[in-house]
């Protein structure tokens, strides 16, 4: 039963979340424990956002509010916004399950797994560069380049051309950064041309010699299926790899920065490898990639006792509801056996990321790597880091580290 | 074949009672409830979607 509403989200007098704010900038979680502490719904640019844990799950639960894949303007890019409510993000009912049935035909937990012993040997394979240095910039000769790297043995496509394809999905993913991507449509145009290009191509290689890779299953899933044709085969081979790269490489320098800044965690880990799941785990709660998720109001409801009008955008703060104190006891400490409810990093429901195995996998091998062979580190001052409202991730990490040979 | 639930994994996304409607329901407590049935036809074939679908892995079928 739902609470009866007693006001329009329109008609409060709700704070306002300013996401490009210097104050954002320097202390996220100031500004969003206050806004919290008043309101579990605020205001922000584009419309509203969600602070709070459980009613961020409400929403996720909710019939009536959609998930959208970025708040293109038609306008600014016909392209783009027909790319955006064909992708597999804006999907819903039917049409949701057979797209998510391909994607996870192709991401069985047991094939993922084989072929995490290839992603650790590429992570050790950039680490054997910067052996023996004493101040290597390790975000971007290590934690840059792996995410594109891994494409190779993920999606089956050759090794050495892993790097453009990375340079695409990072230019199309300039789609997140809502204060500037107006300026940026043609450079996203025009990679995504490339990329969709270079897939197709890559599609047809696959169709003429059956691979064991993402790809490779891919593929052979649509072409069982009678539902789907190669327009949308293309489409979630394009998902798949712009979702992952830019997503994997956040996440990999986040919660690496944080475990540097815990010590007593990265030693922990070094001790007892086993704990690299619960460490990844931690990190995508305490540090999510990314800064929000996007939804819209379908049809006029209400959520928490509030009414949200038909076509109004909703956020989900994932910083913010990943570190709710009415969900995680001390959330603001770092603690990689942490016990609790799960973060909201992957979403929640029936959008909930469907290629949470990959990164999870690829986060893993990635980290184990790095534990294994910095054995210390001091740091030299403070990251450069990208702007909070895209996730913040360390853009620099000025460190003086010891990087071991392999073992 | 029985479709199983681990409860301890189950977070309650839903995607099982979701793609498997006439397997799964979802109890009071948020989390997949499957019918304690002998699975086969559509039925088994729904099961098997809720097995893939499932964000956790807290489903599995059983002899």
């Amino acid at each position: 039963m739902s609470p009866a509403v007693t006001a329009q989200v329109s008609e409060l007098d709700l704070p306002f979340f300013d996401v490009v704010s210097d104050a954002y900038e320097a202390d996220p979680h100031a500004v969003l424990d206050g806004l919290r502490a008043s309101s579990w719904v605020v205001r922000s640019p584009l419309g509203f956002s969600v602070l709070a844990y459980e009613q961020a799950k409400d929403l996720k639960r909710s019939n009536d509010i959609v998930r959208i894949f970025d708040a293109m303007d038609p306008e600014l890019s016909p392209m783009l916004a027909k790319m955006a409510e064909e992708s597999i993000s804006s999907q819903h009912g039917p049409r949701l399950v057979q797209l998510r049935r391909l994607v996870l035909q192709a991401m069985r937990p047991h094939q993922v797994a084989a072929r995490e012993r290839d992603l650790s040997q590429i992570m050790h394979g950039l680490l054997d560069q910067v052996e023996g240095e004493g101040e290597p910039d390790l975000v971007a000769r290590v934690l840059e380049p792996y995410p594109g790297l891994i494409m190779g043995p993920i999606m089956g496509v050759p090794f050495a051309e892993a790097g453009q394809l990375d340079r695409w999905a990072t230019v199309i993913n300039e789609l997140g950064n809502h204060s500037r991507y107006g300026l940026r449509v043609p450079a996203i145009e025009e990679a995504w041309l490339a990329l969709e290009s270079y897939l197709t191509d890559q599609i047809s290689r696959k169709r003429a010699e059956a691979t064991n890779d993402v790809l490779g299953d891919l593929v052979q899933a649509a072409d069982a299926d009678n539902g789907v044709d190669d327009h949308d085969l293309l489409g979630l081979a394009m998902s798949i790899v712009t979702a992952s790269i830019d997503n994997v490489r956040s996440e990999l320098a986040l919660t690496f920065e944080a475990l540097l800044d815990h010590p007593d965690q990265w030693g922990a880990l070094r001790e007892d490898p086993s704990l690299v799941a619960a460490a990844v785990e931690e990190g995508l709660r305490y540090v999510p990639a990314g800064d929000d998720i996007q939804h819209r109001v379908a049809r006029d409801t209400e959520l928490g006792g509030i009414g949200f009008a038909q076509g109004t955008l909703l956020f989900i703060v994932k910083k913010a509801v990943n570190h709710d104190p009415a969900a995680f006891e001390a959330p603001h400490r770092f603690d990689i056996r942490r016990e609790g409810p799960a973060h909201l990093t992957f979403g929640f429901g029936l959008h909930a990321c469907v290629g949470a195995t990959v990164a999870r996998s690829a986060l893993s091998a990635g980290l184990t790597a790095l534990n294994q062979r910095v054995s210390s580190w001091e740091r030299l001052g403070p990251s450069k880091r990208a702007p909070m409202a895209s996730g913040g991730r360390p853009l620099a990490l000025p460190l003086r580290v010891t990087v071991e040979p392999r073992a | 074949m029985r479709l199983i639930v681990d409860t301890s994994i189950c977070r309650g996304h839903g995607q099982c009672a979701f793609v498997a409607p006439s397997v799964v329901t979802m109890g009071p407590d948020g989390k997949s409830r499957p019918a304690e049935l002998a699975l086969q036809g559509e039925q088994l074939a729904q099961a098997k979607d809720a097995v893939l679908f499932c964000p956790e892995s807290a489903l599995e079928l059983v002899e």
